[in-house]
């Protein structure tokens, strides 16, 4: 076999892309833009974002009602402006001159106020709506199995709820009010214009397909080529991110030539896909100054040619003042079709993978209504069988039982499904085969809360939240109090480093814990298991990293936990395994051996050799 | 602005384009301004003559002079676009070099995912500025500049319409920019709280469901979400003040304009006249330049806003660049013969100034092949004192000598080629199982990597897979276990061969069998490295030749075979008799 290049495997990956994206999050997984999706079912993403503002009907009906009137008045601006020159300024009659310009101020004034009021709603009615879409996003995130969050991980959901969102606000707040605007501005504008000289006003309305149609073409060709732009943006952040997250191999490895060869030949990349995207988009405007420019003087050389040859009754100088103003304000809205068209796809997009997460199968169904106060905690494993991936099993056919207040301890090599194992008894995961039964009811017919909050569980990935030590302990148990709290921590031996701290209870635990060592997350975790005060209780044997000394501590305040509580350890070390009443031998996904240490070791099978090699030396 | 002016150098450097971009823009602005110039005197002489011909002559004149502004206009986008995508580039990949040159403990200052989000987010910002500079930010000022010189030539009198309308703009302006600017620093900040709460949600859905605190996660939601609302409702009202206080200024402007005329005429001033008539396409005209003037004016305005958050990212891409690496390498360095002797002679070493010593006074000699075990309670220094030898970070006291020659002498990269460390958090790169693998040696064949593999137990997963070693790896190792991490890692330092290896606690996610038969395979390697294995297991570091053990503060507690320690050292007695459970078992089982 030959090794394949990174370049070999992008070449396959990017063939395979959408293949892997649907499979598993692929490269979607990476941070990055969010990339303009194909927008599938249209007409339903935005009638499900119109419904988020069904409550506030009557609230866009006063903002359509205002914008209209607004628009109506300053598009009649141009007209009085007009009506200034012929009927006052050419005839010398100063006096009405006046009037208009007061008519124009007010009518300013009066359109400015009307038009922020309507902004203004808008903003309200929008962040509320966007709100509540949030809302509604998280309580459905809550509501999601955990394998969804191994599908997705975590910042493809933050993507989706924090800018996916955002995109939508940025839609519903531009697209709703200046369509109206610009639809009421092509309308006002021309029966204004038409009503000044209808023949002039033709010509203007003849060149505006002409218009459009350039306008859609550079807007499309543009689409196309961001498109490219995102994925190679994408592609550069990824490795940026890898390259400084992993610096230190980066470094170790001398492979800051190789790593900067990459992101060279990829930043070249990008550089000439966005030069692509950036010129096309930019080419938009020249073409509507160009264009502007162009009616205004088509306005005014026809115009100019009516008045010669037809004369005053037919055409006057101001009408062909008013008629190229007019033209002008044409122009804008049209050439702002291709932002709006835009803006409106962007947020569809956004809505599009946020509705996505609100569609999902939530874990909980109807099904379970078993409602649970207190468990005698025995466990039953019966012909037991998960897979993650259909096909690649990880549990094949594990029965076992462990009696109510007895410890068990799984034992087996890396990778042989210990860790599912556990994970099942917390219905994390839906079984493929078998049932588990707690106290001979069937987990799948218990309320997963009612379930989850009899199980107590430590796993090897300590994760602490952002906030003070005590919050993280007392998550445990939200109703606890500080002596709880503190009694807890006593026990789980973390109140000893927590008191050096200058801050005590106080201080802050950064985003992921950083600022403690593993270890002491892990006695902040067991501290808030330890106030949970569960009455099952699940060990991923969390003392790899803690220190032993530390360790001989947590081990006495864990037997007194385990006291009256069935506990099921993955267990790592002599200790808990000598301790167990009874072990159980995981392999390759298969129970293989079971019984108590003794009886085990006198079988000189699978576990005698693993206690020999990882034991004793 | 300091800070964005230090980065327009970058784009200083593709002087035809920028002169070239320069030149069309301000010809697209004269011709924005000559239209309207031009037009004077068809509506005040052709028209009320009957001139036909004046007429068609100047009227093809201003077409092409359309069509001229036209294709400036394309050319200026050209050329403008060239040179901020490839400036841009440019910022890029040196930020991105620098960044490498970076000393660990200067990463550590700036935490990595600052770093991440400078090389990309911020660099997008400064993008979008090169853009905006060649495009608006040069193009306002010249707009009011060249509108203001028109609008004074073609009719001082009427200028004074400017009195009021400027200061009126500039006012409105300056207020809004006073009370947006730090209601969106409020956004920004809330937005991040935002996306904080969803992030430790979606990154620990285990924790969550296990203790049943969904209600209360909500909540937590809850009260982000409606902050941001509010922020964000605040910040967006007062920039929708803009829009109407824009359009109203313009309109003012339209009717003093009326005013100023109807005035002027009235006194009968000779310069509203032509042939006895008044000057409409003057008035038509100047109307014009002003509402181009204050266009200008008002796109200026909205780039100041846009320039202050530049501005932000611009200190920050700077902060990183004027960063000097903390470490320095000599210049004039050796590459002497490595066999692998390491010697450690009253070795100190701290973080930062005024923190406590990570490791105290550590001395010890290790001959080339022999292996040494270390280990000690969490936060005693094991990881700070491997961190010392291939310079991640440099000692503050004392020496280390590799045979005989001070670290300090040898040539960076040589001397890492000398070591193979593996670090106690996996880094995977995305690729697959084998380029991840040949990091440790470039020119590697398949073979060569696979045995790497077999000598980091990853052989069996690796023939499990269809692919073999060319199976695909996703950015982080994510499609990894954390086992299978560690022992890729391994294979990656395995390959090289190296003189010294170090496996800083990188076994802790393997089994204990797995981990034996690691170590077995390095001592069997042909040319035995030097091992320095930091872990946390008295049965893992009794294998080794050595076990240098540390207490607390970083100081040696022990340095000795595992029968010299369990006599001499408490803190070993301590670690020792909580896993092998009693002291009866430490010497036999």
């Amino acid at each position: 076999m030959v090794l394949k290049t990174k370049q070999d495997l992008k070449e396959t990956i990017r063939q395979n892309a959408d293949l892997k994206k649907a499979e598993s999050g692929g490269f979607g997984r990476r941070r990055g833009p969010i990339e303009v999706k194909k927008v599938s079912n249209l007409k339903g993403t935005i009638l499900r974002i119109l419904s988020y503002l069904k409550k506030d009907v009557w609230i866009i009906g006063v903002i359509i009602v205002t914008i209209v009137f607004a628009t109506l008045l300053n598009t009649y601006i141009p007209t009085l402006f007009s009506e200034a020159i012929d009927d006052y300024i050419i005839p010398f009659e100063f006096d009405g001159l006046y009037q208009v310009a007061i008519i124009i101020i007010t009518f300013a004034a009066i359109n400015s106020v009307v038009r922020f009021l309507a902004r203004f709603l808008m903003i309200r009615i929008s962040q509320k709506a966007i709100k509540q879409i949030r809302t509604d996003a998280f309580d459905k995130l809550m509501k999601l199995p955990v394998s969804y969050f191994d599908q997705k991980g975590a910042g493809d959901i933050n993507s989706r709820i924090s800018s996916d969102v955002e995109l939508i606000n940025n839609s519903l707040a531009q697209t709703l009010v200046q369509f109206i605007n610009t639809t009421f501005i092509l309308l006002g504008v021309s029966v204004l214009m038409f009503r000044l000289n209808w023949a002039l006003s033709l010509i203007v309305v003849l060149f505006m397909p002409l218009l459009f149609l350039v306008v859609i073409f550079i807007s499309k060709k543009t689409r196309k080529y961001f498109k490219a732009q995102q994925v190679h943006l994408a592609s550069i952040n990824g490795i940026v991110e890898e390259n400084v997250s992993g610096l230190e191999v980066v470094k170790l490895y001398n492979q800051e030539q190789a790593a900067s060869e990459e992101f060279h030949e990829e930043n070249e990349k990008l550089k000439k896909a966005a030069f692509t995207a950036q010129f096309f988009s930019g080419l938009l405007w020249p073409f509507i100054h160009f264009f502007n420019n162009f009616i205004y003087l088509m306005v005014i050389l026809a115009g100019g040619f009516m008045y010669v040859t037809f004369g005053v009754t037919f055409i006057t100088i101001g009408d062909i003042s008013g008629v190229a103003q007019y033209a002008r304000q044409f122009v804008q809205p049209i050439s702002q079709i291709g932002e709006l068209f835009n803006a409106l796809m962007q947020g569809i997009a956004g809505a599009e993978r946020i509705f996505e997460l609100m569609d999902e199968a939530s874990e909980y169904d109807a099904s379970e209504t078993n409602e649970l106060n207190k468990l005698d905690g025995e466990i039953t494993f019966k012909n037991v069988g998960f897979s993650y991936v259909p096909d690649k099993p990880i549990l094949k056919d594990v029965s076992f039982n462990a009696k109510k207040g007895s410890i068990l301890a799984i034992v087996g090599p890396t990778g042989g499904g210990k860790t599912t194992l556990i994970k099942l008894i917390n219905h994390f995961y839906d079984l493929n085969e078998g049932t588990i039964y707690l106290d001979d009811l069937d987990i799948k017919t218990i309320h997963k809360d009612a379930l989850r909050k009899r199980i107590g569980i430590v796993l090897q990935d300590t994760h602490l939240f952002k906030g003070s030590i005590f919050e993280n302990i007392q998550y445990g148990d939200l109703n606890a109090t500080s002596e709880q709290v503190i009694e807890a921590a006593k026990k789980a031996g973390a109140h000893d480093f927590i008191t050096k701290l200058p801050d005590r209870y106080d201080t802050v635990v950064l985003e992921g814990g950083n600022n403690f060592s593993q270890g002491e997350r892990q006695l902040i975790s067991i501290a808030r298991t330890l106030l949970n005060d569960p009455d099952l209780l699940i060990l991923d044997e969390a003392t790899s990293s803690i220190d032993t000394r530390t360790e001989a501590k947590i081990q006495a305040s864990l037997k007194t936990l385990m006291k009256n509580r069935t506990s099921i350890v993955i267990a790592h070390r002599l200790q808990t395994i000598e301790n167990a009443d009874k072990i159980i031998v995981i392999n390759e996904g298969m129970l293989i051996e079971e019984g108590t240490h003794e009886t085990l070791l006198n079988q000189k099978g699978f576990y005698h050799d693993l206690y020999h090699s990882q034991f004793a030396s | 602005m300091r800070n964005l002016k230090q980065l327009i150098k970058y784009s200083l450097v593709y002087k035809g384009h920028l002169s070239i971009a320069l030149t069309m823009m301000l010809l697209q602005v004269v011709i924005g301004f000559l239209i309207p110039f031009l037009m004077i005197d068809i509506i005040d002489i052709a028209l009320p003559n009957g001139d036909m011909t004046m007429l068609l002559t100047r009227g093809a004149l201003m077409i092409g002079i359309a069509l001229l502004g036209a294709v400036a206009g394309v050319v200026n986008n050209y050329s403008s676009q060239y040179v901020s995508q490839y400036a841009t580039a440019a910022l890029r990949e040196d930020l991105f070099s620098h960044i490498q040159t970076l000393a660990f403990k200067d990463v550590d200052e700036f935490k990595k995912s600052r770093l991440i989000t400078t090389a990309t987010s911020d660099v997008m910002r400064i993008q979008m500025f090169y853009g905006m500079m060649l495009r608006i930010v040069v193009r306002a000022p010249l707009m009011v500049i060249v509108g203001l010189v028109l609008s004074l030539q073609t009719s001082l009198l009427l200028s004074q319409v400017f009195y009021v309308t400027m200061p009126l703009l500039i006012i409105s302006f300056l207020v809004i920019m006073y009370f947006a600017y730090p209601r969106f620093k409020k956004v920004q900040g809330a937005l991040d709280e935002l996306s904080n709460v969803v992030l430790e949600n979606a990154n620990a859905p285990q924790v969550i469901k296990s203790f049943v605190s969904q209600d209360y996660e909500a909540t937590r939601f809850d009260k982000v979400n409606d902050h941001y609302r509010k922020v964000n409702t605040s910040a967006e009202s007062i920039v929708a003040v803009a829009e109407p206080l824009i359009i109203m200024i313009f309109n003012i402007g339209l009717a003093l304009i009326l005013v100023l005329a109807g005035f002027y005429l009235n006194q009968a001033n000779p310069s509203f006249f032509q042939n006895g008539l008044p000057k409409v396409g003057l008035i038509m005209a100047f109307s014009t330049y002003s509402q181009q003037i204050l266009i200008g004016l008002m796109m200026f305005a909205m780039i100041m806003i846009f320039i202050s958050r530049a501005e932000v990212s611009a200190s920050r891409i700077n902060e990183v660049m004027e960063k000097l690496p903390s470490i320095l390498y000599k210049e004039e360095t050796v590459k002497p013969e490595v066999k692998g002797m390491v010697a450690f002679k009253k070795v100190s070493f701290k973080y930062g100034e005024s923190s406590a010593d990570a490791i105290h006074d550590i001395s010890f000699t290790l001959s080339p092949g022999e292996s040494v075990g270390i280990i000690g309670s969490t936060g005693s220094g094991k990881t700070s004192l491997v961190r010392l030898l291939p310079r991640l970070y440099d000692y503050t006291e004392g020496s280390i000598e590799i045979d005989g020659t001070d670290i300090q002498d040898f040539d960076v990269p040589y001397l890492r080629d000398q070591i193979s460390f593996v670090t106690q958090y996996a880094h995977i790169f995305s690729g697959s199982l084998g380029t991840n693998i040949i990091q440790g040696l470039e020119e590697a064949s398949y073979d060569e990597a696979y045995k790497a593999s077999v000598g980091a137990s990853l052989n069996d997963f690796v023939d499990n897979q269809e692919e073999g070693l060319n199976m695909f790896v996703q950015a982080k190792g994510t499609n990894l276990s954390g086992g299978q991490k560690q022992r890729l890692s391994i294979a990656r330092a395995l390959i090289k061969n190296p003189k010294i290896l170090i496996l800083d606690d990188a076994t802790s996610a393997v089994d204990l069998t797995t981990e034996k038969h690691i170590i077995e395979s390095i001592q069997s390697l042909k040319t035995k490295p030097t091992l320095m294995l930091i872990t946390q297991k008295v049965s893992t570091a009794r294998r080794l030749d050595k076990i240098l053990v540390l207490d607390n503060d970083g100081h040696m507690d022990g340095f000795g075979t595992h029968d010299e320690l369990i006599l001499s050292s408490k803190v070993y007695q301590e670690i020792a008799a909580s896993q092998l459970n009693i002291g009866g078992d430490v010497h036999g089982a």
